[in-house]
């Protein structure tokens, strides 16, 4: 027991140190949430819209449908279509790094209300070597060097039985920090 | 036991308990062991401790078209056996780097192991013969064809942390074994000396 | 109490949490590898599919070889072979078998390098199958008693799915000369 302290006094330091530590863990558990909270909202653009984010001007989103471009020695399979998500950006500057990251299904209704038995929507990632035979330079990334205007292109080969409503993914990683853009598209 | 209070001769017992077993179990005794003589072995003998088996075959220095060298340079190929006798697949090139050293050779191991039979090396599967062969891009009259290649052969040791999780790994290879094998004069040099 | 009684009833208790440690199964300790991986074990059936996480697997054969054909010729060894039809669920967009092992007794084995365009490595896509097969070398004493194939996403898997094939060996007869189909659309 600390003679010569009175208790009051130290009842008040044990209370502004605990009020200290209270905040000093409240501010650090919301700014971790904070620097997440895109992660909940990821930044999601209609159908046919142009938006300008990140540093850059995008869309409009557009797929095609490449099938037919295959070498036809190395088929897919039965009903299998390779789509292509083509995405036109103008970047704004340089040092904005982006790439396509996934085709995915949009949640059905049934899914996003939990009902059970409701399909989950898949993703795909793209193709490395999707084997089309046009002289198309397909890229799937923007390095960040040039400014130019551009088309990201990445091919993604998909079931028969894919959703028509579909979005495409990029990630985009800007001196801000990392963020994934969401295009709505339909096929 | 006067005046130094009870507490004083507890904590002394106590000590000199923990010392007892400690001793009991070997913590005192040398970290480093004593230098063992190294078996002398011959290609063909094989070699065996805790982590495996090898057997040095034979060895040569090549300039094999199918192997695309280098201008200037040629290779030493060296045929051997491997078998690990650890329960868990090890990757080759790197066991063997650890287990194997090779005089005038560089140090940080041969250029490529690949399988004798073709095809990568990948890991040493427990219990399962490996042949492979070690290969060194070396520069043209660096290494005596028909002279010996001298190697030596180190024993690893299992270091285990069975209480906090499986992992493992083998350490502290020590030299244990060596052998000379002969560099078999593959290089075609000695026909266009006679021309 | 006395010191010396507190003294020799905390020794004690050390001395007995020891040796509870000591016999306790590596796998029952609550920081033990196995408990903090915990692993979920999906258990695979002949001719049934098994749903994990990322993919789904049905295993369709179960052979033994005592050599293999390939393009330039036999080669020679104890195999066992398993065939399957791989499939991607889709909740990643990219999904491989990056963790594929033999567990026997003791030991484990992975996949034979030297047998080529098996399904080890094989890209996974939502939607679209893949057949084929893989491949462990076990020495020739040594093929006997029951083994687990296990899949999974990565060797080291944490909180996630491994889908398991018990196999009895015993039953296995290894035959010359087996064909091993190289990894492909499952039609």
């Amino acid at each position: 027991m600390s003679a010569g302290v009175p208790k009051v006094r130290q009842a008040f330091v044990l209370a502004g140190v605990t009020a200290a530590a209270i905040g000093v863990l409240a501010w650090t558990g919301w700014s971790e949430y904070e620097s997440h909270s895109s992660d909940a909202y990821p930044r999601t653009v209609e159908r046919g819209q142009t938006v300008h984010d990140l540093g850059a001007a995008w869309g409009p989103v557009e797929l095609n449908d490449v099938t037919g471009l295959r070498d036809p020695e190395d088929p897919l399979p039965k009903g299998a279509r390779a789509i292509e998500a083509v995405l036109p950006v103008d970047p704004d500057a340089t040092h904005m790094v982006c790439r396509i990251g996934a085709l995915a299904e949009t949640p059905s209704r049934d899914a996003v209300e939990h009902r059970p038995g409701a399909r989950q929507p898949r993703a795909w990632s793209v193709e490395f070597g999707a084997g089309l035979l046009d002289d198309v330079e397909r890229s799937d990334s923007c390095d960040g060097e040039s400014s130019d205007p551009a088309e990201l292109r990445g091919v993604f080969f998909v079931p028969r039985d894919v959703s028509d409503d579909l979005v495409v993914s990029v990630d985009v990683t800007t001196d801000a920090g990392f963020e994934t853009l969401r295009f709505l598209v339909s096929r | 036991m006067r005046g130094l209070g009870r507490g004083f001769w507890i904590a002394l017992g106590v000590l000199a308990a923990g010392v007892i077993l400690v001793a009991g179990l070997g913590g005192f005794a040398p970290a480093h062991r004593d230098p063992v003589p190294l078996a002398s072995l011959g290609p063909g003998d094989v070699h065996t401790n805790d982590e495996l088996s090898v057997r040095i075959l034979s060895a040569e220095i090549t300039v094999d078209p199918d192997l695309y060298l280098e201008e200037g340079e040629q290779a030493v190929l060296v045929q051997l056996e491997v078998t690990t006798h650890w329960r868990e697949p090890l990757e080759a090139s790197g066991t063997l780097g650890r287990s194997l050293e090779f005089a005038d050779l560089p140090e940080d191991g041969p250029d490529s192991v690949t399988r004798t039979d073709g095809g990568a090396a990948g890991f040493l599967q427990p219990e399962l013969r490996a042949p492979l062969t070690l290969r060194w891009d070396v520069p043209a009259g660096s290494i005596e064809p028909g002279s010996d290649l001298h190697v030596t052969i180190r024993d690893g040791r299992l270091r285990q942390l069975e209480i906090l999780g499986d992992d493992w790994t083998w350490v502290d290879h020590r030299p244990a074994a060596e052998l000379d094998v002969p560099l078999a004069d593959r290089t075609g040099l000695a026909e266009e000396e006679d021309e | 109490m006395r010191t010396s009684a507190t003294w020799a009833a905390a020794i004690g208790f050390a001395v007995l949490a020891c040796v509870v440690t000591a016999v306790t199964p590596v796998s029952n300790l609550a920081y033990s590898t196995n408990a903090t991986r915990m692993p979920f074990d999906l258990p695979m059936t002949l001719g049934e599919t098994t749903t994990g996480r990322t993919f789904t697997a049905e295993p369709t054969a179960v052979r033994a070889a005592s050599s293999i054909e390939a393009e330039d010729g036999p080669v020679e060894g104890t195999f066992l072979i398993v065939d399957l039809v791989l499939d991607g669920t889709g909740v990643e967009p990219s999904t491989r078998l990056g963790g594929i092992k033999l567990e026997l007794g003791e030991r484990t084995y992975y996949p034979a390098s030297r047998i080529r365009r098996t399904l080890v490595d094989e890209s996974l896509r939502a939607g679209l199958p893949v057949a084929g097969s893989i491949v462990f070398e076990l020495p020739p004493d040594d093929f006997r008693g029951r083994a687990r194939v296990v899949l999974a996403n990565r060797l080291d898997i944490r909180f996630d799915d491994r889908l398991v094939l018990d196999v009895d060996l015993d039953s296995l007869e290894p035959r010359p000369s087996v064909v091993v189909e190289p990894a492909g659309w499952a039609e």
